[in-house]
Protein backbone atom coordinates (compact mmCIF):
# COMPACT_ATOMS: atom_id res chain seq x y z
CA UNK A 1 0.00 0.00 0.00
CA UNK A 2 2.79 2.33 1.05
CA UNK A 3 4.84 1.48 -2.01
CA UNK A 4 1.84 2.20 -4.29
CA UNK A 5 1.40 5.65 -2.70
CA UNK A 6 5.14 6.23 -2.99
CA UNK A 7 4.99 5.37 -6.70
CA UNK A 8 2.15 7.87 -7.23
CA UNK A 9 4.21 10.51 -5.42
CA UNK A 10 7.21 9.82 -7.67
CA UNK A 11 5.01 10.05 -10.79
CA UNK A 12 3.47 13.32 -9.52
CA UNK A 13 6.90 14.83 -8.83
CA UNK A 14 8.16 13.68 -12.22
CA UNK A 15 5.13 15.24 -13.88
CA UNK A 16 5.48 18.46 -11.91
CA UNK A 17 9.21 19.05 -12.28
CA UNK A 18 10.15 17.27 -15.52
CA UNK A 19 7.18 16.94 -17.88
CA UNK A 20 5.09 20.00 -17.01
CA UNK A 21 7.81 22.67 -17.47
CA UNK A 22 8.80 21.08 -20.76
CA UNK A 23 5.25 20.87 -22.10
CA UNK A 24 4.41 24.35 -20.79
CA UNK A 25 7.56 25.81 -22.35
CA UNK A 26 6.94 24.12 -25.67
CA UNK A 27 3.25 25.13 -25.61
CA UNK A 28 4.21 28.73 -24.90
CA UNK A 29 6.76 28.68 -27.74
CA UNK A 30 4.19 27.25 -30.17
CA UNK A 31 1.57 29.85 -29.17
CA UNK A 32 4.12 32.68 -29.39
CA UNK A 33 5.31 31.51 -32.82
CA UNK A 34 1.75 31.58 -34.23
CA UNK A 35 0.95 34.97 -32.71
CA UNK A 36 -1.48 33.87 -30.00
CA UNK A 37 0.59 35.26 -27.09
CA UNK A 38 3.22 38.00 -26.87
CA UNK A 39 3.13 41.77 -26.51
CA UNK A 40 3.41 42.66 -30.19
CA UNK A 41 1.35 39.78 -31.57
CA UNK A 42 -2.12 40.52 -32.92
CA UNK A 43 -3.75 37.09 -33.11
CA UNK A 44 -3.21 33.88 -35.09
CA UNK A 45 -0.77 34.14 -37.99
CA UNK A 46 1.43 31.80 -39.98
CA UNK A 47 3.67 34.68 -41.02
CA UNK A 48 6.53 33.94 -38.61
CA UNK A 49 6.72 30.31 -39.70
CA UNK A 50 6.51 31.33 -43.39
CA UNK A 51 9.37 33.75 -42.80
CA UNK A 52 11.68 31.26 -41.16
CA UNK A 53 11.08 28.81 -44.01
CA UNK A 54 11.48 31.46 -46.70
CA UNK A 55 14.70 32.82 -45.18
CA UNK A 56 17.43 30.46 -46.29
CA UNK A 57 19.57 31.02 -43.19
CA UNK A 58 17.34 28.82 -40.97
CA UNK A 59 17.73 25.72 -43.13
CA UNK A 60 21.38 26.61 -43.63
CA UNK A 61 21.77 26.89 -39.88
CA UNK A 62 20.22 23.46 -39.25
CA UNK A 63 22.41 21.84 -41.91
CA UNK A 64 25.51 23.65 -40.62
CA UNK A 65 24.82 22.52 -37.03
CA UNK A 66 24.27 18.94 -38.21
CA UNK A 67 27.47 19.04 -40.28
CA UNK A 68 29.55 20.35 -37.34
CA UNK A 69 28.08 17.64 -35.08
CA UNK A 70 28.63 14.85 -37.63
CA UNK A 71 32.21 15.84 -38.47
CA UNK A 72 33.10 16.25 -34.76
CA UNK A 73 31.64 12.84 -33.97
CA UNK A 74 33.31 11.10 -36.93
CA UNK A 75 36.72 12.46 -35.87
CA UNK A 76 36.16 11.73 -32.19
CA UNK A 77 34.83 8.20 -32.68
CA UNK A 78 37.52 7.41 -35.28
CA UNK A 79 40.21 8.44 -32.80
CA UNK A 80 38.60 6.77 -29.79
CA UNK A 81 38.06 3.39 -31.50
CA UNK A 82 41.72 2.47 -32.17
CA UNK A 83 42.91 4.02 -28.90
CA UNK A 84 40.42 2.07 -26.79
CA UNK A 85 40.87 -1.19 -28.73
CA UNK A 86 44.66 -1.00 -28.45
CA UNK A 87 44.96 0.30 -24.89
CA UNK A 88 41.75 -0.81 -23.13
CA UNK A 89 43.72 -2.48 -20.35
CA UNK A 90 45.70 0.71 -19.61
CA UNK A 91 42.50 2.76 -19.21
CA UNK A 92 41.18 0.43 -16.49
CA UNK A 93 43.95 1.10 -13.96
CA UNK A 94 46.97 3.31 -13.40
CA UNK A 95 47.66 6.90 -14.41
CA UNK A 96 45.80 6.82 -17.74
CA UNK A 97 42.58 5.72 -16.05
CA UNK A 98 42.62 9.02 -14.09
CA UNK A 99 44.01 11.30 -16.83
CA UNK A 100 41.28 10.32 -19.29
CA UNK A 101 38.66 11.90 -17.01
CA UNK A 102 40.41 15.31 -17.00
CA UNK A 103 38.90 16.76 -20.22
CA UNK A 104 35.46 15.61 -19.05
CA UNK A 105 35.76 18.01 -16.12
CA UNK A 106 36.14 21.02 -18.48
CA UNK A 107 32.92 23.01 -18.96
CA UNK A 108 32.23 23.78 -22.63
CA UNK A 109 32.91 27.50 -22.19
CA UNK A 110 36.33 26.85 -20.58
CA UNK A 111 37.32 24.46 -23.36
CA UNK A 112 36.12 26.99 -25.95
CA UNK A 113 38.15 29.77 -24.33
CA UNK A 114 41.18 27.48 -24.17
CA UNK A 115 40.96 26.76 -27.92
CA UNK A 116 40.33 30.44 -28.61
CA UNK A 117 43.62 31.30 -26.86
CA UNK A 118 45.42 28.62 -28.82
CA UNK A 119 44.03 28.94 -32.32
CA UNK A 120 43.44 32.65 -33.00
CA UNK A 121 45.79 34.48 -35.33
CA UNK A 122 47.47 36.03 -32.28
CA UNK A 123 47.19 32.86 -30.21
CA UNK A 124 49.72 30.46 -28.73
CA UNK A 125 50.13 28.21 -31.79
CA UNK A 126 50.53 31.17 -34.14
CA UNK A 127 53.20 32.76 -31.87
CA UNK A 128 55.01 29.44 -31.55
CA UNK A 129 55.11 28.98 -35.33
CA UNK A 130 56.32 32.56 -35.70
CA UNK A 131 59.11 32.01 -33.15
CA UNK A 132 60.09 28.83 -34.99
CA UNK A 133 60.15 30.94 -38.19
CA UNK A 134 57.65 28.63 -39.87
CA UNK A 135 55.49 31.68 -40.62
CA UNK A 136 56.88 35.14 -41.25
CA UNK A 137 53.81 37.16 -40.18
CA UNK A 138 50.65 36.65 -38.19
CA UNK A 139 48.54 36.84 -41.37
CA UNK A 140 50.06 33.63 -42.65
CA UNK A 141 48.43 31.70 -39.83
CA UNK A 142 45.16 30.21 -41.14
CA UNK A 143 41.70 31.20 -39.84
CA UNK A 144 40.83 28.53 -37.30
CA UNK A 145 38.50 30.57 -35.10
CA UNK A 146 35.19 32.03 -36.34
CA UNK A 147 36.05 30.35 -39.66
CA UNK A 148 33.76 29.02 -42.41
CA UNK A 149 34.52 25.35 -41.74
CA UNK A 150 34.08 25.60 -37.97
CA UNK A 151 37.53 24.14 -37.32
CA UNK A 152 37.80 25.74 -33.87
CA UNK A 153 34.37 24.43 -32.89
CA UNK A 154 35.12 20.95 -34.22
CA UNK A 155 38.49 20.84 -32.41
CA UNK A 156 36.81 21.84 -29.13
CA UNK A 157 34.02 19.28 -29.50
CA UNK A 158 36.54 16.55 -30.34
CA UNK A 159 38.62 17.53 -27.28
CA UNK A 160 35.51 17.30 -25.08
CA UNK A 161 33.99 14.13 -26.58
CA UNK A 162 37.10 12.02 -27.24
CA UNK A 163 37.61 10.92 -23.60
CA UNK A 164 33.91 10.24 -23.27
CA UNK A 165 34.00 7.83 -26.23
CA UNK A 166 37.24 6.20 -25.04
CA UNK A 167 35.63 5.48 -21.66
CA UNK A 168 32.46 4.28 -23.35
CA UNK A 169 34.32 1.92 -25.73
CA UNK A 170 36.62 0.60 -22.97
CA UNK A 171 33.54 -0.23 -20.95
CA UNK A 172 31.83 -1.93 -23.91
CA UNK A 173 34.99 -3.94 -24.69
CA UNK A 174 34.77 -5.34 -21.17
CA UNK A 175 31.01 -5.90 -20.84
CA UNK A 176 30.49 -7.26 -24.37
CA UNK A 177 33.57 -9.52 -24.12
CA UNK A 178 35.03 -8.12 -27.34
CA UNK A 179 38.42 -9.77 -26.64
CA UNK A 180 36.78 -13.21 -26.54
CA UNK A 181 34.96 -12.47 -29.81
CA UNK A 182 38.30 -11.47 -31.34
CA UNK A 183 39.81 -14.76 -30.19
CA UNK A 184 36.81 -16.63 -31.57
CA UNK A 185 37.14 -14.84 -34.92
CA UNK A 186 40.85 -15.73 -35.06
CA UNK A 187 40.02 -19.44 -34.68
CA UNK A 188 37.84 -19.01 -37.78
CA UNK A 189 41.04 -17.89 -39.56
CA UNK A 190 40.24 -14.17 -39.36
CA UNK A 191 43.30 -11.92 -39.62
CA UNK A 192 43.68 -9.00 -37.20
CA UNK A 193 42.18 -6.60 -39.76
CA UNK A 194 39.27 -8.92 -40.56
CA UNK A 195 38.61 -9.35 -36.86
CA UNK A 196 38.74 -5.57 -36.40
CA UNK A 197 36.44 -4.61 -39.27
CA UNK A 198 34.06 -7.59 -39.20
CA UNK A 199 33.76 -8.08 -35.44
CA UNK A 200 35.21 -5.50 -33.02
CA UNK A 201 34.25 -2.23 -34.71
CA UNK A 202 30.71 -3.28 -35.79
CA UNK A 203 30.01 -4.62 -32.28
CA UNK A 204 31.33 -1.47 -30.60
CA UNK A 205 29.45 0.89 -32.91
CA UNK A 206 26.22 -1.07 -32.61
CA UNK A 207 26.36 -0.96 -28.84
CA UNK A 208 27.49 2.68 -28.70
CA UNK A 209 24.96 3.97 -31.27
CA UNK A 210 22.42 5.30 -28.70
CA UNK A 211 25.20 7.28 -26.97
CA UNK A 212 26.50 8.56 -30.30
CA UNK A 213 22.99 9.81 -31.17
CA UNK A 214 22.71 11.50 -27.75
CA UNK A 215 26.08 13.18 -28.23
CA UNK A 216 24.98 14.31 -31.70
CA UNK A 217 21.96 16.02 -30.09
CA UNK A 218 24.28 17.60 -27.52
CA UNK A 219 26.70 19.04 -30.10
CA UNK A 220 23.84 20.05 -32.43
CA UNK A 221 22.31 22.17 -29.68
CA UNK A 222 25.54 23.31 -27.96
CA UNK A 223 25.60 27.03 -27.22
CA UNK A 224 28.81 28.19 -25.52
CA UNK A 225 31.29 26.73 -28.00
CA UNK A 226 29.65 28.18 -31.17
CA UNK A 227 28.98 31.47 -29.36
CA UNK A 228 32.70 31.98 -28.80
CA UNK A 229 34.26 30.11 -31.73
CA UNK A 230 31.57 30.11 -34.44
CA UNK A 231 30.88 32.72 -37.10
CA UNK A 232 27.75 34.75 -37.64
CA UNK A 233 26.93 33.34 -41.06
CA UNK A 234 26.15 30.49 -41.11
CA UNK A 235 25.60 30.16 -37.39
CA UNK A 236 24.65 27.22 -35.21
CA UNK A 237 20.93 26.75 -34.45
CA UNK A 238 21.20 27.53 -30.74
CA UNK A 239 23.03 30.81 -31.35
CA UNK A 240 20.56 31.82 -34.08
CA UNK A 241 17.55 31.07 -31.85
CA UNK A 242 18.98 33.03 -28.90
CA UNK A 243 19.93 35.95 -31.16
CA UNK A 244 16.36 36.12 -32.48
CA UNK A 245 14.94 35.92 -28.94
CA UNK A 246 17.24 38.41 -27.23
CA UNK A 247 18.20 41.02 -29.80
CA UNK A 248 16.63 44.48 -29.98
CA UNK A 249 14.09 43.78 -32.72
CA UNK A 250 11.07 42.52 -30.74
CA UNK A 251 9.37 41.46 -33.99
CA UNK A 252 12.00 38.72 -34.32
CA UNK A 253 10.98 37.03 -31.06
CA UNK A 254 8.21 34.84 -32.59
CA UNK A 255 10.76 33.59 -35.14
CA UNK A 256 13.11 32.70 -32.28
CA UNK A 257 10.34 30.62 -30.72
CA UNK A 258 9.52 28.99 -34.07
CA UNK A 259 13.19 27.95 -34.41
CA UNK A 260 13.11 26.55 -30.86
CA UNK A 261 9.97 24.53 -31.72
CA UNK A 262 11.60 23.22 -34.91
CA UNK A 263 14.69 22.25 -32.93
CA UNK A 264 12.54 20.43 -30.36
CA UNK A 265 10.71 18.48 -33.12
CA UNK A 266 14.07 17.52 -34.66
CA UNK A 267 15.40 16.31 -31.29
CA UNK A 268 12.14 14.45 -30.65
CA UNK A 269 12.46 12.59 -33.99
CA UNK A 270 16.05 11.65 -33.08
CA UNK A 271 14.92 10.42 -29.67
CA UNK A 272 12.24 8.21 -31.27
CA UNK A 273 14.96 6.78 -33.51
CA UNK A 274 17.18 6.32 -30.44
CA UNK A 275 14.47 4.37 -28.59
CA UNK A 276 13.93 2.19 -31.65
CA UNK A 277 17.66 1.42 -31.77
CA UNK A 278 17.68 0.62 -28.05
CA UNK A 279 14.63 -1.66 -28.29
CA UNK A 280 16.28 -3.55 -31.17
CA UNK A 281 19.30 -4.16 -28.94
CA UNK B 1 48.05 -40.06 -35.13
CA UNK B 2 45.68 -37.25 -35.95
CA UNK B 3 46.62 -35.05 -32.99
CA UNK B 4 49.71 -35.37 -30.79
CA UNK B 5 50.11 -33.24 -27.68
CA UNK B 6 53.59 -33.64 -26.23
CA UNK B 7 54.73 -32.48 -22.79
CA UNK B 8 52.69 -29.28 -22.64
CA UNK B 9 53.34 -27.14 -19.55
CA UNK B 10 51.93 -23.78 -18.58
CA UNK B 11 52.43 -21.55 -15.53
CA UNK B 12 50.80 -18.28 -14.49
CA UNK B 13 53.36 -16.65 -12.23
CA UNK B 14 54.27 -19.21 -9.62
CA UNK B 15 51.13 -21.30 -10.20
CA UNK B 16 51.48 -24.37 -12.39
CA UNK B 17 48.33 -24.88 -14.53
CA UNK B 18 49.46 -27.63 -16.91
CA UNK B 19 52.18 -30.02 -15.93
CA UNK B 20 53.75 -32.07 -18.74
CA UNK B 21 50.47 -32.98 -20.45
CA UNK B 22 50.78 -35.55 -23.24
CA UNK B 23 48.18 -37.50 -25.20
CA UNK B 24 47.25 -38.60 -28.72
CA UNK B 25 43.92 -38.51 -30.52
CA UNK B 26 43.20 -40.90 -33.41
CA UNK B 27 41.20 -39.61 -36.41
CA UNK B 28 37.41 -39.23 -36.23
CA UNK B 29 37.28 -39.59 -32.46
CA UNK B 30 35.98 -37.40 -29.65
CA UNK B 31 38.06 -37.32 -26.48
CA UNK B 32 36.14 -36.34 -23.35
CA UNK B 33 38.18 -34.44 -20.80
CA UNK B 34 36.60 -34.58 -17.36
CA UNK B 35 37.85 -32.47 -14.50
CA UNK B 36 36.87 -30.12 -11.74
CA UNK B 37 36.76 -26.34 -12.21
CA UNK B 38 40.22 -24.78 -12.30
CA UNK B 39 42.07 -28.01 -13.13
CA UNK B 40 43.42 -26.56 -16.40
CA UNK B 41 40.95 -28.03 -18.95
CA UNK B 42 40.12 -24.70 -20.62
CA UNK B 43 43.78 -23.63 -20.61
CA UNK B 44 44.69 -26.85 -22.44
CA UNK B 45 42.08 -26.16 -25.14
CA UNK B 46 43.17 -22.52 -25.46
CA UNK B 47 46.77 -23.62 -25.93
CA UNK B 48 45.82 -26.18 -28.60
CA UNK B 49 43.74 -23.55 -30.43
CA UNK B 50 46.57 -20.98 -30.20
CA UNK B 51 44.60 -18.45 -28.12
CA UNK B 52 47.27 -18.92 -25.44
CA UNK B 53 50.85 -20.11 -25.80
CA UNK B 54 52.40 -22.95 -23.83
CA UNK B 55 55.62 -22.47 -21.87
CA UNK B 56 56.91 -25.82 -23.08
CA UNK B 57 55.81 -28.67 -25.32
CA UNK B 58 54.72 -29.46 -28.86
CA UNK B 59 51.41 -29.79 -30.66
CA UNK B 60 51.37 -31.85 -33.86
CA UNK B 61 48.21 -31.79 -35.98
CA UNK B 62 48.04 -34.15 -38.97
CA UNK B 63 51.82 -34.49 -38.88
CA UNK B 64 52.44 -30.72 -38.85
CA UNK B 65 53.98 -28.87 -35.93
CA UNK B 66 51.51 -26.08 -35.09
CA UNK B 67 52.93 -25.26 -31.65
CA UNK B 68 53.84 -21.65 -32.45
CA UNK B 69 51.32 -20.81 -35.16
CA UNK B 70 48.81 -17.97 -34.67
CA UNK B 71 45.22 -19.17 -34.05
CA UNK B 72 44.10 -18.00 -37.50
CA UNK B 73 46.68 -20.31 -39.13
CA UNK B 74 45.80 -23.46 -37.16
CA UNK B 75 42.36 -24.18 -38.63
CA UNK B 76 41.11 -25.34 -35.23
CA UNK B 77 37.73 -24.06 -34.05
CA UNK B 78 37.19 -23.34 -30.36
CA UNK B 79 33.62 -23.45 -29.07
CA UNK B 80 33.31 -21.45 -25.86
CA UNK B 81 31.05 -22.25 -22.90
CA UNK B 82 28.54 -19.77 -24.26
CA UNK B 83 27.53 -19.74 -27.91
CA UNK B 84 29.15 -16.28 -28.45
CA UNK B 85 27.16 -15.60 -31.60
CA UNK B 86 28.16 -12.32 -33.20
CA UNK B 87 25.38 -10.00 -31.93
CA UNK B 88 25.45 -7.74 -35.00
CA UNK B 89 24.89 -10.64 -37.43
CA UNK B 90 21.74 -12.70 -38.01
CA UNK B 91 21.68 -16.52 -37.97
CA UNK B 92 22.55 -16.78 -41.67
CA UNK B 93 25.52 -14.41 -41.40
CA UNK B 94 26.77 -16.03 -38.19
CA UNK B 95 26.90 -19.42 -39.91
CA UNK B 96 28.45 -17.88 -43.03
CA UNK B 97 31.12 -16.03 -41.00
CA UNK B 98 34.00 -18.49 -41.55
CA UNK B 99 33.21 -18.80 -45.26
CA UNK B 100 33.19 -15.02 -45.73
CA UNK B 101 36.54 -14.80 -43.92
CA UNK B 102 37.85 -17.34 -46.43
CA UNK B 103 36.41 -15.18 -49.24
CA UNK B 104 34.40 -18.01 -50.78
CA UNK B 105 32.09 -17.19 -53.70
CA UNK B 106 28.58 -15.98 -52.72
CA UNK B 107 26.87 -18.86 -54.55
CA UNK B 108 29.01 -21.40 -52.70
CA UNK B 109 28.34 -19.68 -49.38
CA UNK B 110 24.58 -19.68 -50.01
CA UNK B 111 24.45 -23.37 -50.87
CA UNK B 112 26.63 -24.42 -47.91
CA UNK B 113 24.72 -22.27 -45.42
CA UNK B 114 21.35 -23.54 -46.70
CA UNK B 115 22.52 -27.14 -46.32
CA UNK B 116 23.81 -26.47 -42.79
CA UNK B 117 20.60 -24.69 -41.78
CA UNK B 118 18.62 -27.72 -42.92
CA UNK B 119 20.78 -30.29 -41.17
CA UNK B 120 20.54 -28.29 -37.90
CA UNK B 121 16.80 -27.60 -38.39
CA UNK B 122 17.34 -23.84 -38.28
CA UNK B 123 15.73 -22.81 -41.58
CA UNK B 124 12.83 -20.95 -39.96
CA UNK B 125 15.23 -18.86 -37.83
CA UNK B 126 17.53 -17.79 -40.63
CA UNK B 127 16.82 -14.05 -40.37
CA UNK B 128 16.64 -13.87 -36.59
CA UNK B 129 19.22 -11.99 -34.55
CA UNK B 130 21.02 -13.86 -31.73
CA UNK B 131 18.99 -12.18 -28.98
CA UNK B 132 15.82 -13.63 -30.53
CA UNK B 133 17.03 -17.24 -30.12
CA UNK B 134 16.75 -19.68 -27.21
CA UNK B 135 19.87 -21.12 -25.54
CA UNK B 136 19.65 -24.39 -27.49
CA UNK B 137 19.11 -22.61 -30.81
CA UNK B 138 22.14 -20.39 -30.12
CA UNK B 139 24.31 -23.47 -29.53
CA UNK B 140 23.04 -25.07 -32.73
CA UNK B 141 23.99 -21.93 -34.66
CA UNK B 142 27.41 -22.01 -32.97
CA UNK B 143 27.83 -25.64 -34.09
CA UNK B 144 26.77 -24.74 -37.62
CA UNK B 145 29.22 -21.84 -37.70
CA UNK B 146 32.03 -24.19 -36.63
CA UNK B 147 31.14 -27.19 -38.81
CA UNK B 148 30.57 -25.28 -42.05
CA UNK B 149 34.28 -24.54 -42.50
CA UNK B 150 35.02 -28.23 -42.03
CA UNK B 151 37.85 -27.75 -39.51
CA UNK B 152 40.12 -30.73 -38.89
CA UNK B 153 39.71 -30.32 -35.12
CA UNK B 154 36.96 -28.84 -32.92
CA UNK B 155 37.54 -27.92 -29.29
CA UNK B 156 34.40 -27.82 -27.17
CA UNK B 157 34.75 -26.08 -23.82
CA UNK B 158 31.69 -27.14 -21.77
CA UNK B 159 29.38 -26.04 -24.60
CA UNK B 160 26.18 -27.22 -22.91
CA UNK B 161 26.90 -26.11 -19.35
CA UNK B 162 24.57 -23.09 -19.52
CA UNK B 163 21.59 -25.09 -20.91
CA UNK B 164 18.78 -26.61 -18.87
CA UNK B 165 18.57 -30.41 -18.49
CA UNK B 166 16.13 -31.11 -21.33
CA UNK B 167 17.84 -28.93 -23.95
CA UNK B 168 21.22 -30.20 -22.78
CA UNK B 169 20.10 -33.79 -23.43
CA UNK B 170 18.81 -32.98 -26.93
CA UNK B 171 22.03 -31.08 -27.74
CA UNK B 172 24.09 -34.08 -26.61
CA UNK B 173 22.10 -36.28 -28.99
CA UNK B 174 22.51 -33.72 -31.76
CA UNK B 175 26.27 -33.65 -31.17
CA UNK B 176 26.50 -37.45 -31.41
CA UNK B 177 24.57 -37.37 -34.70
CA UNK B 178 26.61 -34.61 -36.32
CA UNK B 179 29.90 -36.02 -34.98
CA UNK B 180 29.12 -39.19 -36.92
CA UNK B 181 27.75 -37.36 -39.98
CA UNK B 182 30.69 -34.95 -40.30
CA UNK B 183 33.36 -37.37 -38.98
CA UNK B 184 34.37 -34.86 -36.36
CA UNK B 185 37.67 -34.91 -34.50
CA UNK B 186 37.09 -33.21 -31.19
CA UNK B 187 38.18 -32.60 -27.63
CA UNK B 188 35.12 -32.25 -25.40
CA UNK B 189 35.75 -30.62 -22.02
CA UNK B 190 33.16 -31.11 -19.31
CA UNK B 191 32.84 -31.32 -15.55
CA UNK B 192 29.73 -33.49 -15.88
CA UNK B 193 30.40 -37.18 -15.38
CA UNK B 194 27.47 -38.43 -17.46
CA UNK B 195 28.28 -36.02 -20.29
CA UNK B 196 31.90 -37.20 -20.37
CA UNK B 197 30.74 -40.81 -20.75
CA UNK B 198 28.10 -39.97 -23.36
CA UNK B 199 30.12 -37.67 -25.58
CA UNK B 200 33.53 -39.32 -25.70
CA UNK B 201 34.78 -42.22 -27.77
CA UNK B 202 37.76 -41.91 -25.44
CA UNK B 203 37.65 -40.60 -21.88
CA UNK B 204 40.27 -38.79 -19.88
CA UNK B 205 40.50 -37.22 -16.45
CA UNK B 206 42.40 -34.08 -15.57
CA UNK B 207 43.63 -33.15 -12.12
CA UNK B 208 46.39 -30.87 -10.85
CA UNK B 209 47.48 -30.00 -14.38
CA UNK B 210 47.94 -33.64 -15.41
CA UNK B 211 45.83 -35.59 -17.90
CA UNK B 212 45.21 -39.33 -17.90
CA UNK B 213 43.47 -41.13 -20.78
CA UNK B 214 41.68 -44.38 -19.89
CA UNK B 215 42.06 -47.41 -22.08
CA UNK B 216 38.46 -48.44 -21.48
CA UNK B 217 35.27 -47.13 -19.95
CA UNK B 218 35.58 -49.80 -17.25
CA UNK B 219 38.98 -48.45 -16.22
CA UNK B 220 37.45 -44.97 -16.03
CA UNK B 221 34.59 -46.28 -13.89
CA UNK B 222 36.98 -48.11 -11.56
CA UNK B 223 39.14 -45.03 -10.89
CA UNK B 224 37.87 -43.61 -7.60
CA UNK B 225 38.97 -40.04 -8.53
CA UNK B 226 36.39 -39.80 -11.32
CA UNK B 227 33.49 -40.17 -8.90
CA UNK B 228 31.67 -42.86 -10.95
CA UNK B 229 31.77 -45.40 -8.10
CA UNK B 230 30.31 -42.84 -5.69
CA UNK B 231 27.49 -42.15 -8.14
CA UNK B 232 26.74 -45.87 -8.53
CA UNK B 233 26.74 -46.33 -4.74
CA UNK B 234 24.43 -43.33 -4.34
CA UNK B 235 21.84 -44.61 -6.84
CA UNK B 236 22.06 -48.17 -5.51
CA UNK B 237 21.45 -47.00 -1.95
CA UNK B 238 18.50 -44.97 -3.15
CA UNK B 239 16.91 -48.13 -4.55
Amino acid sequence: MFSKKFNYLIYALLLLFAVLPLVAGLGFAVLYSVGLVGVLNNGFTREHWMRIFSEGNILQSFLYSAAIAIVSLIISVSLALPVSLKHHQSFRKGLLSYLIYTPLAFPGIVAAFFFFQFLTKSGVVSRLLFQLRLISSIDQFPDLINDTFGIGMIATHVFLSFPFFVLLFVNIIKTERIVEYQQLASTFAATKWQSLFRVSIPMLLQKALPNIILYFIFIFGAFEVPLLLGRSNPEMVSVLAVRKLQRFNLLDIPQGYAIAVLYTIFVFILLVFLFKVKSRQ
Amino acid sequence: MFLEVNNISKRYGSKSILNDVSFVLPAHRTLSILGKSGCGKSTLLKIISGIELQDEGLIILQGKNISLLNPNKRNIVYLFQEALLFPHLNVYENIAFGLRIRKEKPAQIASKVDAMLQSLELTEHVLKMPHQLSGGQKQRVAFGRALIINPPLILLDEPFSSLDVEIRSSMQQLYKTIAKQFEINALFVTHDLKEALLMGDLISYMEGGKLEIYESKQQFINDSRTGVLNEITFWNELR
